[in-house]
Formats: C-alpha cells, sequence, structure tokens
C-alpha cells in the first residue's frame, strides 16, 4: 500500500465494488433497449433509452472515480488492473458519447443520423462484458470463473485441464511429504493470501519454488534452518501478535500440522519425497497419520521404497514358473510364489529371482521341495519381509545363509527340520517380530533362551493348547 | 423423363451447393466445437474416470488377510447362549417382556406380551482376556483369547433368507455379488487349479437363501462360490461319464471352447468367456478337487483334534476342508452350518438341551481350526470369521406351547467373532444392554462388518466397485465404516 494515500481516497475506493454493478445493470438495459424497441411490440420502450443510457453513462463515471481511488490500495495484479481500468474509463466516455450523439440525432442534426440506429450500442457491449469480467479477475483470481468448468470449456479458455487430485494415501510409507501433506496445508491455511492474484507481503506460497524465494521481508523457507524459515517462526508466534500467521483471524495451523511443518523444514525440506525416505522422530508417525486421515498400520513392506524391477525380468521370472505379484499399486515390491502349493521348486531355476531381489518382499515356497541350497539365493534377496518355508526339509545350515534377511518380519519354518542353532541366526535377525517353529526340532532351551534374548519376537509352537482330546464329547454326524 | 424422375430431378437441384453450405453451418460449427473441446466422450464426463478403474488382483493397500474363512451359523444361533452374558435377564425369567420392547418391532412369531426367557447355559470366564464363555463352547473357552468378539452386531431383516442375503450379499434383495465374489473379483486366486470362492455346507437341508447366498450376481458368473460336498464326489458331475477318458475329455472341451471364442467373437457377451473358464477350471478340477477334498491324507492326531470321520458329511470335516483349502491358496471358503434356528418348536429345538447339542457339532472342529490354522503360521494371513445372520430374542417363543424353550429371530443385537489376519486378540467389541436386546456401545452393522473384512483383504470398501445398469456398485452399497478399533 502507498504510504501518502489518504484514507479517505481508500474510504471512497471501497465504495466501487458497491456502485460499479449500477452502470452494469443500465448499460446492459440500455442495450437491450436499443434492440428490442425495433420490434413493434416493445417500441413504447424507445422513449426510455436516452434515460437508461444517461443513468448507466452517470454510474459509469461514477465507478470509474471510485475504482480509481481503490486502485491505490496496491493489492492487484498489475496487468489485469491496467486492462479493468482503462476498458471501464473507456466504457464511460463511449457511453458518453453516444448519448451526446443521440441528443443531436433529437435536435434533427443529418449528420449524426447513425446514432439512431441499434449497431451504435454494441461496443458498449463488448467493453461491458471485459471490463466487467478483468474486474472479477480482479476480485476472485483469474481461474475463479472456470474452476468448475468441465475440462472442455477449460481447453477453450486457455486453460489447464483440471489437477487430477493426488490419490488418497492409504499407506503412510508412501506417501509424499510435500505433495501429501506440506501443500495441502499451505494450500488451505496460506494460499488464500498469498497467491499470483492477491500476493501479500509479496509472498507467493503456492509452490515449494515461490516459498524459497520469499517476499518483501525475505526468505520464507530456509530448508533446514528453523531460524531463517519465516513460514515457520510467523505460525508459532502467539496468535495475538501482530506478526502471526494467517492474519485477520483465520484459522491457523494446527499443532499437528506446525510440528510436521516443523519437521519437514529441519529435514530440508524437500520439494518431494516418500515418507520412508525420511528420517521419523518418535511420535511424527502418528501426527502423519492424524493430518492424513490414515489408519495406523503395521507396515508389511519394507521401510524404503525401491524403484521398479525391469519387466522382461519379471517376464523371465514368470515364464520359469514362478507366480509375481505387485503387491500394492503405487509401490514397486513383489510377491512371489510357487504356481501352486506342492508344486517342486527343484525343477524350476530359482536364480531368475536374483535380478528383481530388490523388489521381492514377500516370498511363500511352502511345500515347494526347497532344499539348503535354495537358501543361499533365498538369502540374497534382501527386502524380504515376509517369507514362509514351511513343511519343506531344511535344516540348520541352509537357515544359516538367511542371515542378511534384514527387513524379514515374519518367519514360517513349521514342518522343517531345522534346530536350535538356527536359532542362534534368527536371533540376529533385527526386524523379526513372527518365528513359526511347529514340527521342528527346536528344543525348549533353544526357545526359552531366544524369547529371553528377543521378547519382541512371537513364537508359535503350536502347543501352546493342549490337543484336546475328551473323548467324552461325542460329535454329531449327520448323513 | 417421367414425373416422377422429374420430380427427383428438381429436388436433387434443389439442393445445390449453396444450400449444402447454408443448411450445413449448424453441422460444421458442431463439429469444430467438438475439436475445439478436445474430442472427449462426454462433456461432463468429469476428471480422469479411468484413474479411478480398478485393476483386478491389486488391492488398495498391502493387504493383512489372504484368504477368508467364513462361518455361517445359518438360522441365526442364540447370543444369549454363548457370548453375551445377561445376568439381569435370569433374574427376569418368566417375567412378562414390557411393552416399550414390543411395540413399534418386527418379529418374525411374537404376538402380544411374551415371556423373558432367561439364558439356559451357564458362563465362566476364559482366558486372559476374561471374556465370558458359555459352557455350551468349552472347548472354544480355551481359544478365546484368539479372537475379537463382535457383542453388538445388529441387522435389518429379521427373516432367514433375507437376512442371510444382507449378511453374504449386502442387499437383502436377490441380485448381488456375494462377499466371495467381491473378493475373488478383487484379489483374483492364488490358485489356477482350483476355484477362488468355495462353499462347503453342513447340518441338513439347503439354507433359506439357498445359492443366491453364494451367487455372484452381477459380476462375471466366474467369480460366484462353487459348493463341494464333503461326501460322496466333492463336485457334482464334474467326473468324466462312462468310457470317457481325460484325453477325449480335454479335446471335447477344448472344441466346445474354440466354438464359444467364436461365438464370443460374433456376439460379445463377456459370460461366453466366463463360461470358457468355467471350462478350463473344471477340467483342472478333475485332477485337483477329489485330492485335495480327501481328508484320509490327515494324520490321525489331526482328525482327533478336529474330531472328523472321512466320508461324513458334517461341520467338522468342513473346517479341516477349510484349512486344507486355505494351504492351497483359495481365497474364499465359505462354511453354512444349518441348524441354529431355536424356536423352539420341539423338543431338541430350543436354546436348552437342542442347543447344547448343536454346540457339540462346532465347538471342536471350529476350535481345532483356529489352533491349526495358527500353528501353521496361516492364521496371520487367514481372516476367520463366525456368526449367524441375527441374534434370538431375549423373549420366549412360545408358539406351540410352552417348555420348549424358545427364542424368536432378533436383529437388534447379536455377536458375532473375528480371528487372525491383523485382528486383535482377545478383545471384546461392543456392549448389548442388561437383557441383550439393544447394542448399547461399539454398535456394528453387517454393513461394517464388510468394511472391515474388505478393509484386512487390503480394499478401500468405497472403491472396489463395478459399474453395472449405469452405475457404480459396490459390496456396502452407501454404507459401512470400518471398525478399526478390532484391529491390532
Amino acid at each position: 500500500m502507498l504510504v501518502d494515500v489518504p484514507d479517505f481516497i481508500l474510504f471512497f475506493g471501497r465504495f466501487h465494488p458497491l456502485v460499479v454493478h449500477l452502470p452494469i445493470g443500465f448499460l446492459l438495459l440500455a442495450v437491450i433497449i436499443a434492440f428490442v424497441s425495433k420490434s413493434k411490440k416493445f417500441n413504447s420502450l424507445a422513449a426510455s433509452l436516452d434515460f437508461v443510457l444517461l443513468l448507466g453513462a452517470i454510474s459509469a463515471v461514477l465507478a470509474c472515480v471510485f475504482g480509481y481511488m481503490l486502485s491505490f490500495s496496491g493489492d492487484y495484479n498489475t496487468e489485469t488492473l491496467f486492462w479493468h481500468q482503462w476498458m471501464g474509463i473507456g466504457l464511460a466516455v463511449v457511453s458518453l458519447l453516444i448519448y451526446w450523439g443521440r441528443m443531436k440525432v433529437r435536435q434533427e442534426n443529418p449528420r449524426f443520423a447513425k446514432f439512431n440506429s441499434a449497431y451504435v450500442f454494441l461496443p458498449i457491449l463488448a467493453l461491458l462484458t471485459f471490463t466487467g469480467h478483468y474486474g472479477g479477475n480482479l476480485t476472485h483470481g483469474s481461474t475463479y470463473l472456470f474452476q468448475y468448468a468441465p475440462d472442455p470449456l477449460r481447453r477453450m479458455a486457455g486453460m489447464e485441464p483440471k489437477a487430477v487430485p493426488r490419490p488418497p494415501v492409504t499407506v503412510l510409507d508412501s506417501a509424499d511429504i510435500f505433495l501429501d501433506v506440506i501443500h495441502p496445508v499451505i494450500q488451505a491455511k496460506c494460499n488464500s493470501c498469498h497467491n499470483p492474484d492477491k500476493t501479500k507481503g509479496e509472498l507467493l506460497l503456492t509452490s515449494h519454488e515461490e516459498m524459497l524465494k520469499g517476499g518483501k521481508n525475505g526468505a520464507s523457507l530456509v530448508p533446514g534452518d528453523l531460524e531463517k524459515s519465516q513460514m515457520y517462526q510467523r505460525v508459532i508466534l502467539p496468535n495475538t501478535h501482530d506478526d502471526y500467521m494467517p492474519a485477520e483471524g483465520k484459522t491457523g495451523l494446527t499443532d499437528d500440522e506446525v510440528e510436521i511443518l516443523r519437521w519437514w523444514i529441519a529435514n530440508d525440506a524437500p520439494a518431494t519425497r516418500q515418507m520412508a525416505f525420511l528420517t521419523m522422530e518418535a511420535d511424527i508417525t502418528s501426527k502423519l497419520e492424524r493430518v492424513l486421515g490414515i489408519a495406523s498400520t503395521e507396515s508389511r513392506l519394507p521401510s524404503r521404497e525401491v524403484a521398479a524391477a525391469d519387466s522382461s525380468l519379471i517376464n523371465a521370472a514368470t515364464s520359469a514358473g514362478f507366480v509375481i505379484k505387485q503387491i500394492i499399486p503405487g509401490s514397486h515390491f513383489l510377491e512371489v510364489r510357487l504356481p501352486f502349493t506342492g508344486q517342486n521348486l527343484s525343477i524350476m531355476d530359482i536364480q531368475v529371482l536374483l535380478p528383481i531381489k530388490d523388489q521381492i518382499a514377500w516370498l511363500d515356497f511352502s511345500q515347494g521341495q526347497v532344499k539348503d541350497a535354495d537358501l543361499a539365493v533365498i538369502g540374497k534377496l534382501a527386502s524380504l519381509t515376509r517369507l514362509n518355508l514351511s513343511n519343506n526339509t531344511l535344516t540348520d545350515e541352509g537357515i544359516a545363509q538367511l542371515a542378511d534377511l534384514v527387513e524379514l518380519n515374519y518367519l514360517n519354518l513349521y514342518g522343517t527340520s531345522v534346530s536350535d542353532p538356527a536359532l542362534t541366526v534368527l536371533k540376529a535377525l533385527p526386524k523379526l517380530k513372527s518365528l513359526y517353529l511347529w514340527q521342528t526340532q527346536v528344543t525348549d532351551e533353544g526357545v526359552a533362551s531366544l524369547r529371553k534374548e528377543r521378547p519382541d519376537i512371537k513364537i508359535t509352537l503350536g502347543e501352546e493348547f493342549p490337543l484336546i482330546s475328551d473323548k467324552d464329547t461325542t460329535l454329531l454326524i449327520e448323513g | 423423363m417421367n414425373i416422377v424422375e422429374e420430380a427427383i430431378y428438381r429436388r436433387a437441384a434443389y439442393n445445390s451447393r449453396r444450400h449444402f453450405l447454408k443448411q450445413c453451418t449448424s453441422g460444421i460449427g458442431a463439429l469444430a466445437l467438438g475439436s475445439l473441446m478436445g474430442c472427449e466422450g462426454n462433456l461432463f464426463s468429469g476428471k480422469g474416470k479411468k484413474a479411478e478403474n480398478f485393476i483386478s488382483g491389486i488391492p488398495h493397500f498391502a493387504p493383512k488377510a489372504k484368504s477368508v474363512i467364513f462361518l455361517h451359523m445359518a438360522g441365526g444361533p442364540s447370543h444369549l447362549e454363548l457370548f453375551d452374558y445377561k445376568p439381569e435377564l435370569q433374574k427376569l425369567d418368566g417375567k412378562d417382556t414390557p411393552k416399550s420392547l414390543m411395540e413399534g418391532k418386527n418379529f418374525a412369531f411374537l404376538k402380544g406380551t411374551p415371556k423373558l426367557l432367561g439364558p439356559r447355559s451357564s458362563f465362566a470366564q476364559a482366558g486372559g482376556s476374561g471374556a465370558m464363555v458359555s459352557d455350551y463352547l468349552p472347548h472354544f473357552s480355551k481359544v478365546v483369547d484368539e479372537v475379537t468378539l463382535l457383542k453388538a452386531m445388529h441387522t435389518d431383516e429379521f427373516n432367514h433368507a433375507p437376512a442371510q442375503l444382507l449378511m453374504q450379499t449386502g442387499s437383502a434383495r436377490l441380485g448381488k455379488p456375494s462377499l466371495g465374489s467381491w473378493t475373488v473379483y478383487g484379489l483374483g486366486t492364488e490358485n489356477d487349479n482350483l476355484p477362488g470362492f468355495v462353499v462347503l455346507t453342513s447340518g441338513g437341508g439347503a439354507i433359506s437363501a439357498g445359492k443366491s447366498a453364494w451367487g455372484s450376481g452381477f459380476l462375471p458368473t466366474i467369480y460366484q462360490g462353487i459348493q463341494c460336498r464333503s461326501k460322496g464326489e466333492p463336485v457334482l458331475f464334474l467326473s468324466n461319464p462312462d468310457k470317457v477318458d481325460d484325453h477325449l475329455r480335454k479335446r471335447s472341451i477344448d472344441v466346445i471352447n474354440e466354438i464359444n471364442q467364436k461365438e464370443y467373437e460374433n456376439i460379445g457377451d463377456p459370460e461366453i468367456l466366463s463360461r470358457i473358464a468355467q471350462y478350463e477350471l473344471a477340467f483342472k478340477m478333475q485332477a485337483t478337487v477329489p485330492d485335495i477334498m480327501d481328508i484320509q491324507q490327515e494324520p490321525a492326531y489331526i482328525h482327533e483334534m478336529y474330531g472328523t470321520e472321512p466320508g461324513a458329511s458334517s461341520f467338522a470335516n468342513n473346517c479341516l476342508l477349510a484349512r486344507r483349502l486355505v494351504e492351497k491358496g483359495v481365497r474364499f471358503i465359505q462354511l453354512y452350518d444349518n441348524r441354529w434356528d431355536t424356536h423352539g418348536v420341539g423338543a431338541g429345538n430350543g436354546v436348552g438341551e437342542g442347543m447344547r447339542r448343536s454346540c457339540e457339532a462346532i465347538d471342536k472342529p471350529m476350535t481345532a481350526l483356529l489352533q491349526d490354522l495358527k500353528q501353521r503360521g496361516l492364521l496371520e494371513d487367514t481372516l476367520v470369521v463366525w456368526g449367524g445372520e441375527f441374534g434370538r430374542t431375549p423373549m420366549m417363543e412360545a408358539r406351540t406351547g410352552v417348555g420348549f424353550e424358545g427364542r424368536d429371530h432378533h436383529l437388534e443385537a447379536f455377536t458375532m467373532w473375528m480371528a487372525g489376519a491383523g485382528v486383535k486378540k482377545g478383545f471384546s467389541y461392543g456392549e448389548t444392554d442388561e437383557i441383550g436386546y439393544y447394542g448399547i456401545k461399539d454398535r456394528m452393522h453387517v454393513h461394517d462388518l464388510h468394511a472391515t473384512i474388505l478393509h484386512q483383504l487390503g480394499f478401500d470398501h468405497e472403491k472396489l466397485t463395478y459399474e453395472f445398469q449405469g452405475r457404480n456398485f459396490r459390496l456396502t452399497d452407501v454404507h459401512g465404516k470400518v471398525a478399526h478399533d478390532i484391529l491390532a
């Protein structure tokens, strides 16, 4: 705002939006009368035309004056303002001119006979439309009118098709910190004042780039530096403080949102990054889940996302007989199993899985005649979180080769010949949470010692319930 | 040139080039407008409908459950005798029912002022969770720490057929796909040699809702449940007729499929493709199904555990089969046990001795099923659901005289349980009032149950849709809330 503008100018300036609708109505009415009074049915209206036109012209002049005063507030896009201002003035001039011309017609001045035609009103219509449209753009923003228009209409208006909203986040790890969390929050809480049409403090907050650029008070976002990042400092001020944002009593950021913003800036404020690649803090996960509105779920996938596997490699594995499936859309992790339970793995080439080892997260080879030698390959699938090897002739030597499966969460070894030495290997798997050892050769002592050292692993031996054997319970068999 | 030809000629001459252009202005304008608008199919088609299109076989998020075993106790077992312990109702035994509980309510048979009926079983605390379990279920009380009890279930229907349809298809009317069909449609099958959705029945007689309870509705029929029998031939008419060997059978199926394929190319009805897939699956099943249905392969201690008898038709055999099917990667196994309509229309039909005997038929097998799944590491990926289509009234039904201790159908409250696949262990969700009439806390509708089951299978129940007759349908229609509180 320019400092040397007296208050009364702005006071009257604010009357512009009030007055501006008068010339719109009057002049539009004048145009309509000019055309319809040509028909017999409405020719009685012709007498009122000059009066309506005069009203329109006068109110247009008034609107121009108020509008000019309002333009001193300086909150508007200058280019749009230029066109709105000069077309508005043009409109006032043209309508006065036409009125003057028609006065001459009344005085039966033959040189002005043309002013009797309805077509001289067309420039009014054109100017009215464009001035009005630019005025609307000034107050509501240039995208206001077509925001909800169907895409074909938007394309005709030279606008991008509506942005396809990001798919709702269902798994925290695959959410993007900026695109899914920070940006929507800023959009909801800050963008009503910091947008291209209403750039308070010369600050735009519509994109990551603009945040870095900052406004007239300096940088808004300094990655990694909370002290210098005004977009953080301003939101943590007490809301009675003059510099508190958002200003003017608008709804501020919630505690969760403030904490996430702090965590994001402290983590170098990336413009796009999946959660899986960020350093999580103690309770930031639950805050993120609350802000994103997703249910807290224990992740069944590795904590880090991977690139997509080459489809030719997947095809090679598929043609070797393995069933391979993407686990969830948006993530490149794969689930691998035998075509049916009981299929003999030894007639398949397990080596084809190695090129896609980063992507394989779930593997089910139960009853697959898996041998210890195959575990050398399986032990290299370092992204595995769930591994089912039940009902195979496996021994401790095989299990020793699984020591590198750092992501492993679920391991099913029931019906194998593993014994206590295998447990010392499994003990070192950092993320192991469930272990199935029914019908194996592990001893009570071995299990007890594992339970003692790793109380977080749930071991299922299948003997937790006594086998039911009360014979007196007779069973009804129906025919 | 005769007069007719002349008329034609005149008419043709009248359509001059100028005339053509003049008449076509609007047409040409429309063409131009179309191209300006980017040739979109529908002006108001909205944003990116294609992006929402569902990819079969890939869920919305990492699934907790790979398979579901749904133990449906057809008829509606009494919650008041099994899980919902109501000492207050015992005190009111034989008293008149307050009018307020009868007015404006629908019951199948209750009329006038019935007497209240106290629980006919006794209860004891079981497991570490301290849940109250009836003495009708001595075995199950040992594994109650594995399950989440849903004590304030409610439904919309008080008659068997519509209530069973609602429980299985999400709609009391015929024609909607069943829960199992939706599941297989969404996740596909894990085993190409077996159907993805298998139905096993016990308890005698067909259930009231009939085969519609496992129908595929408007989904392609390849997703419908396939009923297997545990006695005699597992699937009727599957084996080769006399003097037809596998080779001939295969050749004839190949020819039939070829004809069907041509028919499909001519007509384009997708049901023909379903038919082709069914022929192929049926041929594969000839080899796999008799093998998988042969429970004699199981060791003796397993038979002892489940209480199975090879060759018989029983709930126990079906439970064991369910485990075998899960092991082989069958997606959805639906068991119906049809003996729970305890009106008390005769001795042995009430909630007293009759129900105690019914419980004997399911107690040991369903307990064994949970144990067996658990020791094999399958319970982590398998969701087991137990329950009827509705509950029973706290009031006694005395249609055929007093003394048989019957209860009428009750839609306001009943108990179900879920276990495995990320459901809390040893947890109880929901409460009913002192007499078990209304749910008063954490009520859960059948739609909520469906939403929760789909959630564990990796689906957002609002997004698993199928377009039919101009709109997208889903299992929960416009209802359903996932009960996050019961998920671990």
